[in-house]
């Protein structure tokens, strides 16, 4: 299987091409409650996460509910 | 019982999440405090280094959620960020809240006006955050914002309801509630913004940086309840006595 | 949304009996604040607060200075026709009544004009009785435009019309409209308005609406004394003011106070007896109680008042009045006399009231500078 560089927060990653958003979410043990991803700006909805698959080069932000006023 | 949007509140004090030690005394503080609507805010997460989970205790006591949108210096990033908090937190509350000005925190008011218009048609329960500007809270209220919250003096600054002449103007005019947000230092701060007649507070800093939050939270609690209270019962006022000057009124005896 | 969704939320009588039960110290404790709301002003039209007349003069008299300083601005109505298709018990002008009938055209408009500009005024108030095909937007229409080149301000008192044409008369130059409800009481109103449009109490209630949705500058309200309880009425006049000032917030308001007047003959055209009579001192107390619940609001206070009463309660809260006033189309340019729409009381000429304005130490204003950029 290809390996393809995306990044996660701006960390580099290494993983196989047109791996699931799912699946990167368990590859790499991020959290999810209060969570939400974009890949390149674009938010996907949790029931889409299984359908997504990353390419080459895909950036993803991962935010989540901290503290604040 | 204040009403805002689809939800009802018994309590009238709204709280903040930041500046505690640790989530745990966050969670008692709210939870002494009575509130029910807790602000949050949104950041990336770093994976290797992840926050205090301060969303599960909040969740499971029951806790309505209001994430904001702090670090949006336009109303471009406030509204990716609106969209950020509903997906994540699964709720279209939403404080907005603009602030270019890293120093003083001062909300942007032409960005947030925008952003609200913009929010609102997408379906959000606008809060916004704002100066106590009595036009541009009616302008908030008209693009469909479902309550607006001037602030009584600088973010963190609990330097109490220094706005007040305009919060009271801002009371008298609006159809939808008033929450009075940032600067409420104390519980007597938090009282006088209640029996001038605003619908709720909203407090951070004054609790979460208190030697005793805890207890400082209950303090916050027992003053909004007497607040409103008061404004409920009608204060007394002070007796301004008329000036003395020759009678207006006698010509009625004469005709 | 509109004010009949306020409206049908109060109940008159429960209204009544509020205002009735206020005590000496609901008085005292609205009096002692610096914003009332309404049940103060409930409070303030009681009979409970009779005694407190003079401290509440004061008071009035000192908010009115605040906000509107030593002036008294002048305005002279302007009757452009007699003819009405409504049947209303109280009025000169109903269509039951056998008066000469007339619409004055043009040229008689000008005539009028001259008489009235020679006078130094420069706020007009238009009025027509009220019958929609004959005196309705195809007059409005052709007269607006050779009136208002003469004059600063324009306000009309006429039929209830549509939001589309007050938008149309708001780019002809209209600036003020003037509807009152005559009383807030359903079963009285259908008793006093027997025949035309004017039977409609809801779409007049809504009328306030439509000329702020219209943007139309400033909006005139009030009740016509004594056709009911008048402290219930005018309590529903100050909800209404207060429910339009907070739905449409860019909009100027007006009160006026026209007393129906107890009169000798039983069937005299346009007269009926009041069903509660206001006493001098009880108007003093009512335009009193409207001051202190809105500092801002424009009190209106016209001829209809003896001189006595004008000169004296002019400084205590009201902020501007007709003067030398005929109720008849074609009043100023003829001496004829044709049945008037009521009776004036103060007939001194503008002149007279000028001075007498001067003498009490205040600015008599003819131009309101309000509307000086978008004119």
């Amino acid at each position: 299987m290809k390996s393809i560089q995306i990044t996660i927060n701006d960390q580099v990653k290494h993983v196989a091409d047109k791996t699931s958003l799912a699946h990167i979410i368990e590859l790499f043990s991020l959290p999810e409650l209060g969570c939400v991803f974009a890949i390149n700006n674009e938010i996907i909805p949790r029931s889409k996460w299984h359908e997504t698959r990353l390419n080459s080069g895909n950036s993803i932000s991962l935010f989540q509910a901290i503290a604040g006023g | 019982m204040l009403t805002i949007g689809d939800k009802q509140f018994q309590s009238r004090l709204f709280t903040g999440t930041g500046k505690f030690s640790n989530s745990l005394v966050m969670a008692q503080a709210i939870k002494e405090s009575g509130s029910q609507l807790a602000t949050m805010a949104l950041k990336r997460v770093d994976v290797h280094n992840q926050d205090d989970d301060i969303l599960k205790p909040l969740v499971m006591s029951g806790v309505n959620l209001l994430p904001n949108t702090s670090g949006a210096k336009n109303s471009k990033d406030a509204i990716f960020a609106a969209h950020l908090a509903r997906e994540a937190l699964g709720t279209n509350w939403l404080k907005l809240e603009i602030h270019p000005d890293p120093k003083y925190l001062m909300p942007d008011p032409i960005e947030t006006l925008a952003a609200a218009e913009q929010l609102v048609k997408d379906g959000f329960i606008v809060l916004p955050y704002c100066h106590a500007d009595p036009v541009l809270c009616k302008r908030l209220e008209e693009v469909g914002c479902h309550a607006v919250m001037p602030l009584g003096a600088p973010i963190g600054s609990n330097k109490g309801v220094v706005s007040q002449d305009f919060l009271e103007i801002i009371i008298d005019q609006a159809k939808v509630p008033v929450v009075v947000d940032a600067g409420i230092g104390a519980p007597s701060h938090a009282a006088r913004a209640m029996e001038m007649g605003a619908d709720a507070v909203l407090v951070n800093t004054a609790i979460a940086a208190s030697m005793n939050p805890v207890a400082m939270a209950k303090a916050f609690k027992l003053a909004v309840e007497s607040g409103r209270l008061a404004f409920e019962s009608g204060l007394a006022g002070q007796v301004s006595h008329a000036v003395a000057s020759s009678p207006l009124t006698s010509f009625l005896d004469e005709i | 949304m509109s004010f009949v969704d306020v409206f049908n939320s109060l109940n008159w009588d429960d209204v009544s009996m509020s205002i009735y039960s206020k005590t000496a110290q609901d008085v005292e404790r609205a009096l002692a604040k610096s914003t009332r709301n309404l049940e103060d002003f409930k409070a303030l039209i009681s009979p409970a607060a009779e005694a407190y007349l003079e401290q509440m003069a004061q008071l009035s008299y000192t908010a009115t200075r605040k906000r509107f300083g030593n002036t008294m601005s002048l305005y002279i109505p302007l009757y452009l026709s007699n003819l009405c298709a409504n049947s209303c018990t109280y009025c000169g002008f109903s269509m039951d009544n056998r008066i000469k009938r007339r619409t004055l055209n043009q040229e008689e408009v000008r005539v009028e004009i001259e008489a009235i500009k020679a006078m130094k005024f420069d706020s007009v108030l238009l009025v027509t009785g009220e019958h929609e095909t004959k005196v309705g937007m195809n007059y409005f229409r052709e007269i607006l435009p050779v009136i208002k080149p003469h004059f600063n301000y324009l306000a009309m008192e006429v039929q209830p019309l549509d939001q589309v044409d007050y938008t149309e008369l708001k780019r002809l130059g209209l600036d003020a409209v003037m509807v009152y409800q005559e009383t807030y009481q359903r079963a009285t109103y259908a008793k006093h308005h027997l025949r035309g449009n004017k039977m409609d109490f809801e779409y007049r209630l809504e009328t306030p609406d439509r000329l702020a949705k219209a943007g139309i500058d400033k909006i005139g309200i009030g009740a016509l004394i004594g056709l009911d309880e008048w402290r219930a009425d005018c309590f529903y006049v100050a909800a209404h003011l207060d429910y339009l000032e907070r739905t449409y917030w860019q909009t100027r308001y007006s009160i006026s106070f026209p007393r129906l007047r107890p009169c000798e003959g039983n069937n005299t055209p346009g007269k009926v007896q009041p069903k509660s009579i206001m006493s001098d001192r009880q108007l003093v107390q009512l335009i009193c109680a409207y001051r202190l619940f809105n500092p801002e609001v424009e009190l209106s206070l016209s001829t209809r008042e003896s001189e006595v009463f004008r000169d004296n309660v002019l400084p205590l809260g009201i902020t501007t009045m007709s003067a030398a006033s005929k109720t008849q189309p074609g009043g100023y340019a003829s001496e004829e006399q044709e049945l008037e729409q009521f009776e004036i009381s103060d007939e001194r000429s503008a002149a007279l009231v000028e001075q007498m304005i001067k003498d009490r130490g205040f600015d008599p204003v003819w131009k309101d500078w309000h509307s000086g950029y978008s004119g």
